[in-house]
């Protein structure tokens, strides 16, 4: 890639990978499994960057392809590769514990990954229902009904200031 | 009640694990995936002038540095397949009505092969015999079918919503296999041996990266999982025919070293050079592969001396000539790696047809490779069989 080209690249990924990693961590749910969506959806925006920085759609773009790699990253044997890179140690507390400690996460994992995607994509990313339906293959309707069932899920689970239903439900709370 | 509004809000507000992916890391794997196409696309387009090509030039990046000789392999090859240049291709027949299938396993045979369509996020398991195709029926959410041996026996996990389980398929009937009192999460995929006996690694569902994992047997015809007596940090992905179990020890969700334990627990390190980590993820009569790091490269390892054999990829010393860690190998030693086939120190060229392009997924003793081809735009173009 050409030098200028590569500085617009590392622009928008310095500026974007807060936010792509959010989307992802919470996509999966897992630290490691988001790290290796990431760095799969960004490497693979490294190849075609010519072509996708022009797109109108930029972000849109880079949505369509870390949910794909969501998606398709049940498919691979993701959990016997690991990671290409060498990553840095992760400094202070472990992944797992933090994760545990957020009621919000803990009630999206146990939602069906469909259900999941769709509030993901939607109530994160600010996909419209179209969008979301073609990033994730499926049609309007069921991005709509995949929607209000996770949404009702999750008040199920979240609603009524009842967050010790969840700890004492769902979650094995520490 | 949640709102969207209140939804949004907490999503953006949820507690995240710090990212380890680094811009930089990034920027260096993108030059490298840049670089490894263009070496891929010198490659084929080499293929394509040269009309009878030795297998070690046809190796990944051989264009830059000059590849290794095959080394001797103690198990007798098929000399007049050994020179063979390519090897043919057939297509799989594919069920009506699925998409996106992916062949998983072939038996040490080469009868039976499982492989997966996708129906939006679910799987759909199908089942070759003697190369006819055949939907396996669908009793929940998501069935993905992941290891069949010789008498067609299949293994797989089967999921609908938060609950998930491996079961066993034979004679036209799924078998539920069960799990010790409490919810667990049955990861990476279940494998199975000749006589039917299946392993798997199970944690407790909610936790993460194999935080209280164990790792279980079910014998032949057993619903009642052995818990088998390896570490704590060691995740298992094989079982060989005569009970032995391979694996590797993790250390902060990093492999150190690939192993092979008996069922009493008795674990051997396979050789892993100073300075180095290795991983064990499949093995086949006398062979166990995996990978080496920090070079990215293939493992093989003989498993009666755990030594390292080396891999025809092994000629090129640095990560971006490397197909990565190896995923399948048979009796005779070939190695599945990043969706190549590799034989007594060569890569082997895997015929397709109209531009597409080889991935290779498992390998059969009688040298029958099964995986897909893909589209000049990387799509899945089908399901394929190789004859090596």
């Amino acid at each position: 890639m050409r030098s200028e080209l590569e500085r617009d690249y590392v622009e928008y990924v310095t500026g974007q990978l807060p936010r792509l990693h959010r989307m992802a961590y919470l996509l999966c749910a897992d630290a490691h499994r988001a790290d290796d969506i990431v760095q799969a959806t960004l490497t693979s925006l490294y190849v075609n960057w010519k072509r996708a920085s022009a797109a109108d759609n930029l972000d849109g773009y880079v949505h369509r392809i870390m949910v794909r790699r969501y998606l398709d990253e049940r498919r691979h044997r993701w959990s016997r590769v690991l990671l290409g890179e060498a990553l840095p140690d992760l400094p202070a507390a472990a992944p797992d514990r933090v994760e545990e400690r957020d009621l919000l996460v803990t009630a999206l994992r146990t939602l069906p990954k469909g259900q999941r995607a769709v509030l993901v994509l939607r109530y994160l990313a600010d996909l419209s229902v179209e969008a979301t339906a073609e990033a994730l293959g499926c049609s309007v309707g069921n991005v709509k009904s995949q929607g209000s069932r996770g949404l009702a899920a999750l008040r199920g689970v979240l609603g009524g200031g009842d967050r010790m239903r969840l700890a004492g439900g769902v979650g094995d709370q520490a | 009640m949640i709102e969207e509004q209140d939804l949004r809000d907490r999503l953006w507000q949820a507690d995240v694990p710090a990212s380890r992916v680094e811009v930089e890391a990034l920027v260096r794997a993108g030059r490298k995936r840049v670089v490894r196409r263009r070496a891929r696309q010198a490659a084929i387009g080499a293929a394509l002038a040269v009309a009878v090509l030795t297998v070690p030039a046809v190796v990944s990046g051989a264009l830059k540095r000059p590849a290794t000789p095959p080394v001797a392999s103690p198990v007798a090859k098929p000399s007049t397949k050994a020179a063979a240049p390519s090897c043919a291709v057939t297509a799989l027949p594919v069920p009506a009505g699925l998409t996106g299938v992916q062949p998983e396993a072939v038996d040490p045979t080469g009868r039976f092969i499982v492989g997966n369509g996708v129906q939006k996020q679910d799987f759909r398991p199908i089942l070759w015999t003697d190369g006819t195709a055949r939907a396996l029926p669908v009793p929940e959410k998501s069935v993905q079918v992941t290891a069949v041996n010789a008498s067609g026996v299949v293994a797989g996990l089967a999921e609908n919503g938060p609950d998930e389980y491996v079961f066993r398929y034979e004679n036209g009937q799924y078998t539920k296999l069960r799990t010790p009192p409490g919810k667990w999460h049955p990861y990476p995929e279940p494998a199975i041996n000749a006589a039917g006996d299946i392993v798997i690694n199970v944690e407790p569902q909610g936790n993460v990266e194999g935080k209280g994992k164990i790792s279980l047997l079910w014998k032949t015809g057993s619903t009642t999982p052995t818990r088998l007596p390896v570490p704590a940090s060691a995740s298992i992905h094989d079982i060989t025919d005569d009970g032995t179990v391979i694996g590797t020890i993790y250390r902060d969700g990093v492999g150190v070293a690939g192993y092979a334990w008996d069922q009493q627990g008795h674990g051997r390190r396979l050789a892993t050079p100073a300075g180095k980590t290795t991983a064990a993820y499949a093995a086949e009569g006398d062979w166990v592969t995996g990978g080496q790091w920090p070079e990215m490269v293939p493992a093989l390892w003989n498993i009666r001396t755990g030594e390292q054999v080396k891999v025809g990829a092994r000629a090129m010393p640095t990560k971006k000539d490397s197909p990565g860690p190896g995923e399948a190998v048979n009796a005779a030693g070939m190695v599945v790696a990043g969706g190549s086939v590799y034989r007594d120190g060569g890569q082997l060229t895997l015929a397709t047809a109209g531009g597409r392009t080889a991935r290779a997924t498992a390998v059969a003793d009688n040298g029958l490779v099964v995986g897909l081809a893909l589209d000049r735009s990387g799509e899945n173009a089908g399901p394929r069989a190789w004859r090596c």
